[in-house]
């Protein structure tokens, strides 16, 4: 059972990974307590992505745009708790529009932040894939709608804060309480850890299969009898809910968020995180996002720019060299092995 | 009605830049199918070719455009040794590995020049008009100039040695290769003249926009998405393609303001692209 | 006389090229049929025309009472039960032998339906059973891109038993296969048959010889001659075509 060896695998990785998360701020690292916590934000993120991606096939290349929106929703809620926000009463604006005296609930804003991008990335895949645009198509649509965003938000100064954002946010809450840095850290790694077991849970069922099946030979699948268009308009849209969702988080515990957080960099970064990890397998996503952020902090210190120009050759060095990334060689390794026992006794 | 000249007039110079942009992506995506993240960088490196020629060592303009198309054509033509022809046959590879490419490029420019915008001097001043429109001589030029640029491609594509070399490995690469065709060669060739197109539309555009690291991802998602509208393996298509982006940006933004006109030319290519994916010029295939 | 599939003065045009013309051909339920002609006589065509992979130009098609003309590929599969193995095989080729198989199930086939669905044990017990009759039960955990070209091709038939479609279409089952592999396909392609109807494009007449009860040869997009193995094969139509247009050797062989 060459597949069941390879969750094997996968398990006590994911478990040594999640381990770790679950014990560090014991260690009394604020400063990395606080990082870590935001990297366990981008690794809700990269599951979203690695769904889409790595098990359908479909290289968004705005992704950052479906965690913008959640962030935003998020952002303007929080902001607009003690009446109306300080960048919209600098534009002029008097009076709290309705809307934004909806999102004052927290509790509506989070959730309208994790509906939105899953109807709008359900709507727009919907009219995408039920044509016969390829998938380099999709990619450069994204793409283009992350330009478009950034540009949008850049505009609409009044309520989203144009260039500098939204700043000043308030820390994680629950309840009405605002939580400490540890009680914050471990609300963000339970939800990391949920949307990892329920991404798996999805990705291990019929519903995982298929994806699979479309990014292996879509025109097989439709002649089995399944409407590809379907399954990738329901996979894009949960996809975005989870994007959202890790935006939700993103814009209380960075403290602020701003079109930076949102344009193509961030887009662009996800990718890099999968692309090194390994796609297709979850377990890569989360190893991907830690080291590249881990070790980006590290030199992005000291080097500066290089950092981002190691960051593309490091693309390159993952096509050549490990294609199925970190993770996947190291299934390869633990395949190998298999095999060889099998061989031996057979 | 003047203000509406003055849009149309405006309008035709943005689509004669796109239709540049456009061109190398005719070229390369058209002709070798392959799809490249880092056409936008491409056109990047003409424009800072544009500029260190004119700005930094003092020559003239005519001078820096066949410098824009030599050296971008001579980066493609390393990306093509270098990656696309490892990656040959597996299109999601080759597309990460130009996005890779692309980030390379813009820090490495970043890295040489720095973020911030650098600009160009208008290499021919002066203006005349069509009834009251201004039209700025630079930009009567740059309508001209693409307009030959593009003639002269469909030119070297139809009608030379070169050209049917090319058709020959696009229609059949095996067969092509019989008859003695070096197709490796052809591919490096056909890669570098797409690249030095997009040089040539860098250069041209540096004077009238700014040049900086990261200018290359609009021009991408632009080119794109013009010659896809067009259908993509047609000049003429993108040529059409590119009035219509060209002129529709344009008269969107007199009447609302740049970013709506920008949404709005997306969504509505967006919607024709659904429905139309061979393009609306394309010829019937099959 | 009950028929499953009947087309009606079928007919579709590439660019100029008329690949099928005015084609009326049809299949009794429970039948095994094979369809030979040579390259370019319209065989394939046909095919991608009942599955609805391409739109007729003329015509119409019918499939038990329904027409089935312009459907998309997913509904002739789910709606109608129709089932096909490609010419060459067409896999998912990163998957198991197995996952392969478990695609093919026709069950939970919508988003909601599959939503956290395990295999059931039934499909995993019905898997199993195809894996042994496709002999690859050793090799369930194998990538398709993995086994070798006839387990490939037998992969394929796999998942139309999986599937258990109410018409199959094989486009050359045997292509590429060795003369002892042809064989076992054929004694595969037996057990297929029990209840269900088979439409087979085939070449190697060896093989057509095997498995054949009705053939109809086509020629250049319209029927030629349709009968018993035996009557087709001394036909002095059918002999000419094959002979004049006969660049494959196996074909001009098996009729001189």
């Amino acid at each position: 059972m060459k597949r069941l060896f390879s969750v094997e695998a996968n398990k006590w990785t994911d478990a040594a990974l999640f381990l770790f998360f679950g014990i560090f701020p014991l260690f009394g690292l604020q400063f990395y307590t606080q990082l870590f916590e935001k990297y366990l934000i981008f690794m809700i993120f990269a599951f979203s992505l690695d769904i889409l991606w790595g098990y359908a096939g479909l290289m968004d290349l705005g992704h950052a745009v479906l965690f913008g929106i959640g962030g935003y929703i998020m952002a303007l809620g929080l902001s607009a708790q003690g009446g109306i926000p300080d960048f919209m009463a600098r534009c002029g604006v008097t009076q709290m529009p309705q809307w934004l005296k909806f999102l004052c609930a927290p509790g509506a804003a989070a959730a309208l932040g994790i509906i939105m991008p899953a109807i709008m990335a359900w709507l727009l895949g919907k009219f995408l894939f039920s044509s016969k645009v390829g998938g380099v198509f999709f990619s450069v649509i994204t793409l283009a709608i992350a330009q478009v965003f950034s540009l949008f938000i850049q505009s609409q100064q009044k309520y989203t804060g144009g260039f500098n954002g939204i700043c000043g946010l308030p820390g994680l809450s629950l309840f009405g309480a605002e939580l400490d840095l540890n009680q914050s850290y471990y609300a963000v790694f339970a939800a990391s850890a949920l949307i990892f077991i329920f991404c798996r849970a999805l990705m291990g069922s019929r519903f995982g299969l298929i994806l699979q099946g479309i990014r292996e030979n879509e025109m097989r699948l439709e002649f089995l009898g399944y409407d590809p268009a379907d399954f990738k308009a329901a996979v894009f849209a949960l996809s975005g809910a989870i994007a959202g969702f890790a935006g939700v988080l993103y814009a209380p515990v960075n403290g602020m968020i701003a079109p930076n957080d949102v344009g193509m960099e961030f887009s662009t970064a996800a990718i890099v995180w999968l692309a090194v990890g390994g796609k297709g397998n979850l377990t890569g996503a989360a190893i991907g996002t830690m080291l590249v952020n881990i070790i980006g902090n590290a030199l992005s210190e000291q080097f500066g720019p290089f950092w981002q120009l190691l960051l593309g050759l490091a693309i390159l060095a993952v096509v050549f060299f490990v294609p199925d990334g970190i993770s996947g060689g190291l299934l390869r390794i633990f395949e190998g092995k298999r095999e060889k026992a099998a061989d031996g006794h057979g | 009605m003047d203000s509406f000249s003055a849009l149309l007039l405006n309008g035709l110079n943005s689509s004669a830049l796109i239709l540049l942009a456009a061109l190398g992506m005719v070229v390369i995506c058209g002709l070798m199918n392959v799809i490249n993240l880092a056409h936008g960088e491409l056109i990047m490196i003409g424009a800072y070719t544009a500029f260190c020629m004119t700005q930094r060592a003092g020559l003239s303009f005519a001078a820096a455009v066949p410098a824009a198309f030599a050296v971008s054509a001579a980066a493609g033509a390393a990306m093509e040794l270098l990656v696309i022809r490892r990656l040959a046959g597996k299109p999601a590879e080759t597309m990460l590995a130009t996005f890779g490419i692309s980030v390379v490029l813009q820090q490495l420019a970043n890295l040489i020049f720095g973020a911030q915008p650098q600009y160009v001097a208008i290499p021919i001043s002066g203006h005349f008009y069509i009834g009251t429109a201004v039209v700025p001589c630079y930009n009567a030029f740059v309508i001209v100039f693409a307009a030959a640029v593009t003639a002269g491609t469909v030119l070297l594509l139809k009608k030379t040695k070169f050209g049917r070399r090319v058709s020959a490995v696009t229609q059949n690469r095996s067969m092509a290769e019989c008859l003695g065709v070096d197709s490796a060669r052809v591919d490096t060739l056909t890669f570098a003249l797409g690249s030095g197109l997009a040089g040539i539309a860098g250069a041209l555009a540096a004077p009238v926009k700014s040049v900086s690291p990261f200018m290359g991802g609009p021009y991408l998602v632009c080119s794109f998405l013009t010659s896809v509208v067009g259908g993509v393996a047609s000049f003429a298509g993108t040529a059409a393609g590119s009035l219509l982006v060209g002129e529709s940006t344009a008269l969107l933004g007199g009447i609302s303001n740049d970013v709506l006109a920008n949404i709005a030319v997306f969504l509505m290519i967006t919607i024709i692209i659904r429905f139309h994916p061979e393009g609306l010029f394309a010829k019937e295939r099959r | 006389m009950d028929e499953i599939l009947r087309t009606e003065g079928l007919s579709v045009c590439f660019g100029g090229f008329w690949a099928l013309r005015g084609m009326d051909f049809s299949v009794r339920r429970g039948e095994l049929r094979v369809i030979i002609g040579p390259n370019g006589a319209g065989k394939t065509t046909l095919m991608d025309l009942i599955t609805g992979r391409t739109k007729p130009t003329e015509g119409r098609i019918f499939f038990e009472g329904h027409d089935i003309t312009g459907k998309n590929p997913h509904e002739i599969s789910s709606l109608y039960g129709i089932g096909r193995k490609f010419q060459g095989p067409n896999l998912f080729e990163n998957m198991t032998a197995a996952e392969n198989l478990l695609l093919a199930e026709p069950a939970e086939r919508t988003v909601f339906s599959s939503l956290f669905r395990g295999a059931s044990a039934d499909s995993l017990k019905r898997a199993g059973a195809v894996l042994q009759k496709i002999g690859l039960d050793g090799k369930k955990s194998r990538r398709a891109c993995e086994l070798s070209h006839g387990e490939r091709q037998w992969l394929e038939i796999g998942m139309l038993m999986m599937q258990k479609p109410k018409l199959m279409i094989l486009d050359e089952p045997t292509a590429g296969m060795t003369e002892d592999e042809t064989f076992r396909t054929g004694v595969m392609i037996r057990q297929l048959l029990g209840g269900q109807t088979v439409i087979i494009v085939e070449h190697d007449m060896k093989f057509v010889r095997q498995i054949a009860e009705k053939v109809t040869v086509f020629h250049m997009g319209h029927i030629l001659a349709e009968g018993p193995i035996n009557v087709i094969e001394n036909n002095p139509e059918v002999v000419r075509v094959y002979l004049k247009s006969g660049s494959e050797g196996e074909e001009k062989s098996a009729f001189s």
